[in-house]
C-alpha cells in the first residue's frame, strides 16, 4: 500500500491570479502526525483544502487514499469528505443548533441510524471533554469549547484522516495545549493527523514531522522538526 | 435513504418555515393570490362554456318539406331521419300546426292574418335537434340531400359565433393560466432564493462535512412544496366560498343566467389550485438553489 496522501507537482492559482502553491510534492503515510507551518499567506489553508476537496489544483494531482481528488466527480465528493474529519479555523458550527445536533449532523449526512447517532455522539463528546455542554448552543460556549465541538464533529464519523486548520488560532496556551493533547490522542488511536498551525511552542515541544511552506513553495520537511516560518 | 433521515429532512423543512416566519407568510400569500386568480379564471371559463352549451342546445335545424310530399313520402323521410347519426330528436310540424303557431305569435294582432286560413302559404317542416352543436352543419347538409326536403335552415351565424367564443375563451384561459404559473414560479423561486441565501453558510457547512446535494436539496424542495400547497389550498377554498356566494346571489336575482353548480366546479378548482401549488413550489425551489450547491 502506498502513502495515504500524495501531492504530485501541485500548483494552485486562484481566479484572481494569486499563486497560492507552486510545484508541491509531498507524501504522508497512514498514521502520521504532520504539522504544516509557514507565515500567513504561505498557502497552508490552500494545501489542506485540496485534501478534502474544497479547492482543486490548477495543475498536478492530489491523491487521498484511493481517490484522485484533483479529478473527483461532484457526485463522489461527499463520500471523500465523510472519510476525512475537518476542524475549521472558524469552527463552522451551525449557530441555531445544540452541540449535540452539530455533532450528530455529520453523522446524519451519512444516513446513519437513530441508534448509531444516540450511541456515537455522546461517546465523541465525552472524548473531546464537552459532554456536559451537549444542550448548549455554540454562542453559549467559549472559543476553546467551540473548537472541541468542531473536533468532535470531525471525529464522529471515525475518519481515516483528521485535518485541522489552525485549531488553536485564538486560544490561550493552556487551552491550546489541551487541544493538541487531544489531537495526539486521536493520532495514537490510529488516525492520521495533519495540523496547520502558528503555535510555535507546541510544534517545538511535540517534535513531530514539520512541513514548512514559504510563498507557496515547500521549504522544508523534517521528521522530528521544530517550527519554521 | 432510511426513514429517520426522511423524518429529519421533513423536520428541517418545518423548522426552517417556522424560523423564517415572515418569509413563509409572504410566500404563501403570493402563491395564494396568484392561484386565486387562476381559480377565478377557471370558474369563469366553466361558466362561459356552460352558457355557450345552453345557447347551442337551443339551436335547431328546420327542414322545410316540398308541397309535393304525400303521406307515404313523409313516413319515408321520417324513417330516414331516424337513421342519420347526430340527430337527437325531431318533430314534425304540419302546415296547420305552423299556422297555429304563427297565430299565437301574432297574439292580439291576429286580425292581420284574417283570410290566410284558406290559402295557408306556410310549408310543413321538421324541427331537428342535434346532439352536438359542431354537428349542425353536417346534419343540415345530409337532411337537405333527402328527397322531399326543399330548404334547410339553421342559425349558422349564431352557431359559428358561439363556437368561436368558446374556443377563444378556452385558448385565452390557457394563456392566462400558463402566464400566471410562470409568474408564480418566479415569485416562489425568489422567496426561496432569499431563504437559501440566508442559509448559504449553513448549506456550505453541510456540504463540507459530506452532505450530498439531495440531503441539502430535499428539505428545501419540501419547504417549497409546503408553501405551494398551503397557498394553493387556501386559494381553492377562498374561491369555493366566493363562488358559492356568487351562485346563490345570481341564481336568486337573475335565475335566467345558467350558472354552473358550485358542487360541480368547486372540487375541481381546489384540486387545480392545490396541484398547481405543489408544482410551482417544487419548480420554484429547484430553480432557485442550484447556484448555492456548488461547494
Ligand atoms: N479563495 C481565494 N481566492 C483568491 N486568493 C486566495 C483565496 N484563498 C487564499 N488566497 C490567497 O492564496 C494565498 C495563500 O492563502 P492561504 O489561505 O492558503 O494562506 P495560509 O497559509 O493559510 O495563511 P494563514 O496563516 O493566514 O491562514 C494568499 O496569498 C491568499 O491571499
Ligand atoms: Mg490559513
Amino acid at each position: 500500500m502506498g502513502p495515504l496522501i500524495r501531492f504530485v507537482d501541485v500548483t494552485k492559482v486562484y481566479e484572481n491570479n494569486c499563486t497560492a502553491l507552486r510545484g508541491i510534492n509531498l507524501s504522508i503515510e497512514k498514521g502520521e502526525f504532520v504539522f504544516i507551518t509557514g507565515a500567513s499567506g504561505a498557502g497552508k489553508s490552500t494545501l489542506l483544502k485540496m485534501i478534502y476537496g474544497e479547492e482543486f489544483p490548477t495543475s498536478g494531482r492530489v491523491i487521498v487514499d484511493s481517490w484522485d481528488v484533483s479529478k473527483i466527480p461532484r457526485k463522489k465528493l461527499p463520500y471523500l469528505r465523510r472519510s476525512i474529519g475537518v476542524v475549521f479555523q472558524d469552527f463552522k458550527l451551525l449557530p441555531d443548533r445544540t452541540v449535540f445536533e452539530n455533532v450528530a449532523f455529520a453523522l446524519r449526512v451519512t444516513d446513519a441510524s437513530r441508534l448509531a447517532i444516540r450511541r456515537r455522539v455522546p461517546a465523541v463528546l465525552e472524548l473531546c471533554g464537552i459532554k456536559d455542554k451537549s444542550n448548549c448552543r455554540p454562542d453559549e460556549l467559549s472559543g476553546g469549547e467551540q473548537q472541541r465541538v468542531s473536533l468532535a464533529r470531525a471525529l464522529v464519523n471515525n475518519p481515516i484522516l483528521l485535518v485541522a486548520d489552525e485549531p488553536t488560532g485564538n486560544l490561550d496556551p493552556d487551552t491550546a495545549r489541551g487541544i493538541f493533547a487531544l489531537l495526539e490522542d486521536v493520532n495514537d488511536m490510529g488516525t492520521t493527523v495533519i495540523v496547520a498551525t502558528h503555535a510555535q511552542a507546541m510544534v517545538d515541544h511535540m517534535r513531530k514531522r514539520v512541513v514548512t511552506l514559504r510563498d507557496g513553495i515547500l521549504q522544508g520537511d523534517e521528521a522530528r522538526g521544530i517550527y519554521r516560518a | 435513504m432510511r426513514s429517520s433521515t426522511w423524518a429529519y429532512m421533513a423536520g428541517e423543512a418545518l423548522a426552517s418555515l417556522r424560523r423564517n416566519r415572515f418569509m413563509t407568510i409572504a410566500s404563501i400569500t403570493t402563491v395564494m393570490l396568484c392561484l386565486l386568480v387562476l381559480g377565478a379564471v377557471y370558474t369563469f371559463t366553466c361558466n362561459v362554456a356552460k352558457l355557450a352549451e345552453v345557447a347551442e342546445a337551443q339551436v335547431e335545424i328546420r327542414a322545410y318539406l316540398s308541397p309535393k310530399v304525400d303521406e307515404k313520402a313523409l313516413r319515408a323521410i321520417q324513417e330516414q331521419l331516424k337513421q342519420i347519426p347526430g340527430i337527437q330528436s325531431f318533430e314534425y310540424i304540419s302546415k296547420e300546426k305552423a299556422l297555429e303557431r304563427m297565430k299565437q305569435q301574432f297574439g292580439d294582432k291576429e286580425g292581420l292574418l284574417d283570410g290566410i286560413d284558406k290559402i295557408n302559404p306556410l310549408p310543413a317542416s321538421f324541427e331537428i335537434k342535434v346532439a352536438e352543436p359542431s354537428m349542425l352543419s353536417g346534419v343540415a347538409e345530409t337532411v337537405k340531400a333527402l328527397s322531399g326536403i326543399d330548404e334547410v335552415d339553421y342559425q349558422k351565424e349564431l352557431v359559428d359565433k358561439l363556437l368561436l367564443v368558446t374556443r377563444t375563451m378556452r385558448f385565452g384561459s390557457v394563456l392566462v393560466v400558463v402566464g400566471l404559473g410562470v409568474v408564480t414560479i418566479f415569485l416562489i423561486a425568489n422567496t426561496i432564493r432569499l431563504t437559501v441565501y440566508a442559509r448559504r453558510k449553513e448549506i456550505a457547512i453541510m456540504k463540507l462535512v459530506g452532505a450530498t446535494d439531495s440531503l441539502v436539496r430535499i428539505p428545501l424542495v419540501l419547504e417549497g412544496v409546503l408553501l405551494g400547497v398551503v397557498g394553493g389550498i387556501a386559494a381553492g377554498l377562498i374561491n369555493n366560498v366566493v363562488y358559492a356566494y356568487v351562485f346563490k346571489t345570481v341564481s336568486s336575482s337573475m335565475p335566467f343566467i345558467p350558472l354552473v353548480l358550485p358542487q360541480a366546479v368547486n372540487g375541481k378548482v381546489l384540486a387545480i389550485t392545490a396541484g398547481a401549488g405543489i408544482v410551482i413550489g417544487m419548480v420554484g425551489s429547484v430553480v432557485s438553489m442550484r447556484r448555492f450547491l456548488r461547494i
